[in-house]
């Protein structure tokens, strides 16, 4: 019964007018950046970041959840009309929706996305409602070993699942510990690598990092190298998918969920995962799995359910542990600290309001994208007909704004345009820019609690192999380290991620 | 796209190994600690030691990849437009705090919209003044005012 009145606490602080008006705004201004070409959720939230550093802090968080899901169904409808995946989940969604959109049926895919998304959203918050407390519980006995072990794993999963060569995943993880160990040591209160500038001082900051890396590099590259798209242009009719529609998809949602939700809470690009791994999922199920690619149903309506599992998944680790999962997660994490929040294991009990306001905002946030999607998509069209060349210029002042609004400090704007130039010289030289970003954010944790726990072992690195936790953490890790050695292993993962790049 | 790396990686590790160099370097000037204390030197040094061996390893890698050639590279004009993009990007983070956030805001997008693929004036003086107006009344809104430059505007 406990449960119901935290779940009436959250409802009382999603539902009060103003977070429900900044959620309706997320969910719009996300659909909307999730409909530009190029920009996929991780820009979204780092474009619209600045709006919520003002807010109270549950409002912004609350509203940060919505552009985050509403860039996620943006992304969707980009995939089924012009066959351009807004992001990298919703590359799979292209394969069968887009074929669907040619056949006439594109308000079926689209109305099939939006439900299997709200379905699996629902599941997926109801998991995280059971687990997110446990855990969180659990973690509450970790010591500095325990967490340095789970920072160790977090970067060598992502490393391990991110896109190209595995020394350049490597290698982007390392730079980007590097750059976290910019800024003042909180233990010594010593200087490293400020070279006396005042902005530095408190590290480079994630947000300047994110827009430039994902922001202002985008875009760049889309300027070097232009896409030509074509939108599809045929009549949009019959939004809700038919009986025949729903008796196809109802058990590839209720498997997207389920599959989409578990991979979610591991690290990694798990919406990504969870895509693909449905796909796969229901094309082996499936009696009829020549159809796939041809415009079948199932093939959207799983993946799209289990992307959006895979999101409430990945608050998990976030929200119990402290430790994100993925970029996203990340920026959250960013987001939270700006409001002087600390997410980690006492997080829940000492911010119960927050938490579940939260978790049911998401809630509020998919029904309504439900409601507010379908009627839009006619909006949504034609702001995929405005052309880049007016479009490049306001997304290059957003990223200016936003990070100037940051702190009203002119330096954050180089810092950023600096990170943007990086950016596009490693995407050109196929280095992933998302083991950078995560490694920037775990690196103080990581750096912390490694020296902590020698402090406590007296310099003794055996600490961190005697306690059962940290063992299976760091055995796990080094293993995903060492697999690519391995050929057989090698050859699977350069298969996931080819399939990945299409 | 990996197979036509060779070059870029060789060069790529090249670069990184020589910043590993520097890292370690800057480091060893900070206060290293001991195992049992360990200072703010330990784990940047840690870093640029893995750095160094992957940089190495990478430079490995690429030698290793014979006969692949090098992927399309960037045509000249486009490079122009990048460059004169970022060229504009830091123009604007200099001068706007002196000149003001709507004046050098249309300036910026006006510069953007002629540079890289001309769109129509019209269009041009529209979409510069009514967005540069937009975002500092939001903003206003907010409780973040953009900077008033010297004009007062």
């Amino acid at each position: 019964m406990e449960i119901l009145t935290l779940i009436g606490l959250g409802f009382s602080v999603a539902l009060e007018p103003i977070n429900l008006i900044f959620c309706f705004i997320g969910v719009v201004l996300g659909t909307l950046v999730g409909v530009l070409p190029g920009l996929g959720p991780v820009a979204a939230l780092s474009l619209l970041l600045p709006l919520t550093f003002k807010m109270a802090p549950v409002t912004g968080i609350i509203m940060l959840a919505g552009i985050f899901y509403g860039s996620m169904y943006g992304g969707s409808t980009t995939s089924i009309l012009v066959n351009i995946p807004g992001e990298a989940a919703s590359i799979v969604t292209c394969l069968d929706g887009y074929q669907m959109a040619r056949k006439g049926r594109a308000g079926a895919a689209l109305g099939i996305s939006a439900f299997g998304s709200f379905i699996a959203g629902t599941l997926g918050i109801v998991g995280l409602m059971l687990f997110a407390p446990a855990l969180g519980r659990v973690a509450l006995t970790f010591g500095p070993p325990e967490f340095f072990a789970l920072t160790f794993l977090g970067l060598t999963l992502v490393t391990y699942l991110s896109r190209g060569s595995v020394t350049k995943a490597l290698i982007m993880a390392i730079l980007g510990l590097i750059a976290g160990a910019i800024g003042m040591d909180p233990v010594s209160g010593l200087q490293r690598f400020t070279y006396g500038s005042y902005t530095l001082m408190d590290g480079v900051g994630i947000v300047p990092v994110a827009m430039g890396m994902f922001g202002i590099a985008e875009v760049l590259d889309n300027i070097a190298f232009p896409v030509s798209t074509s939108v599809f242009t045929t009549k949009i009719k019959g939004l809700l998918p038919n009986l025949q529609d729903w008796k196809d998809s109802f058990w590839p949602i209720m498997r997207g969920s389920v599959l989409g939700f578990f991979v979610g809470i591991l690290p990694g690009p798990s919406s990504t995962i969870a895509a693909f791994s449905s796909y796969a999922v229901e094309k082996r199920a499936s009696r009829h799995p020549e159809r796939f690619g041809t415009g079948t149903i199932e093939g959207v309506a799983g993946p799209e359910s289990a992307n959006n599992a895979a999101t409430a998944g990945a608050f998990i680790p976030l929200l119990s542990l402290g430790i994100p999962s993925n970029i996203t997660m990340a920026l959250f994490m960013g987001a939270l600290m700006i409001h002087g929040i600390q997410p980690g294991p006492q997080f829940i009990g000492k911010y119960p309001d927050l938490f579940w306001g939260i978790i049911t905002s998401m809630y509020i946030g998919n029904a309504l994208l439900l409601g507010l999607n379908l009627p839009l998509i006619g909006i949504w069209v034609r702001v995929l007909k405005i052309p880049y060349k007016v479009l490049f210029p306001l997304i290059f002042l957003f990223c200016v704004i936003g990070v100037y609004s940051l702190n009203n400090n002119a330096v954050e704007i180089f810092i950023m345009l600096i990170f943007g130039v990086l950016g596009f010289i490693f995407r050109k030289a196929g280095f992933d820019a998302a083991p950078f970003l995560l490694a920037l954010v775990l690196g103080p944790v990581m750096e912390g609690s490694l020296r902590q726990a020698l402090i406590m072992s007296h310099g003794d690195i055996a600490i961190f192999f005697v306690r059962p936790i940290s063992i299976v953490l760091i055995g796990l890790g080094i293993l995903f380290l060492i697999t690519p050695l391995i050929p057989s292993l090698k050859k699977k993962r350069e298969r996931l991620a080819e399939t990945e790049e299409q | 796209m990996a197979a036509g790396m060779r070059k870029t990686d060789f060069i790529a590790g090249l670069l990184l190994l020589g910043f590993a160099v520097v890292v370690a370097e800057e480091s060893l000037r900070l206060p290293f600690g001991t195992m049992r204390r360990p200072g703010i030197a330990f784990l940047p040094l840690l870093l640029s030691v893995l750095l160094a061996l992957l940089s190495v390893a990478l430079m490995v890698q690429a030698r290793k990849k014979r006969g692949a050639s090098d992927g399309p590279g960037l045509q000249l004009g486009l490079w122009k437009k990048v460059v004169a993009c970022l060229a504009t990007l830091f123009a604007f983070g200099f001068i706007f705090e002196w000149l003001g956030y709507i004046i050098s805001t249309i300036l910026f997008l006006v510069l953007l919209m002629r540079a890289v693929e001309p769109v129509r004036w019209r269009l041009v003086l529209c979409v510069a003044v009514s967005s540069s107006l937009a975002t500092y009344i939001i903003f206003s809104l907010l409780g973040t005012p953009l900077p008033k430059g010297f004009l007062g505007i």
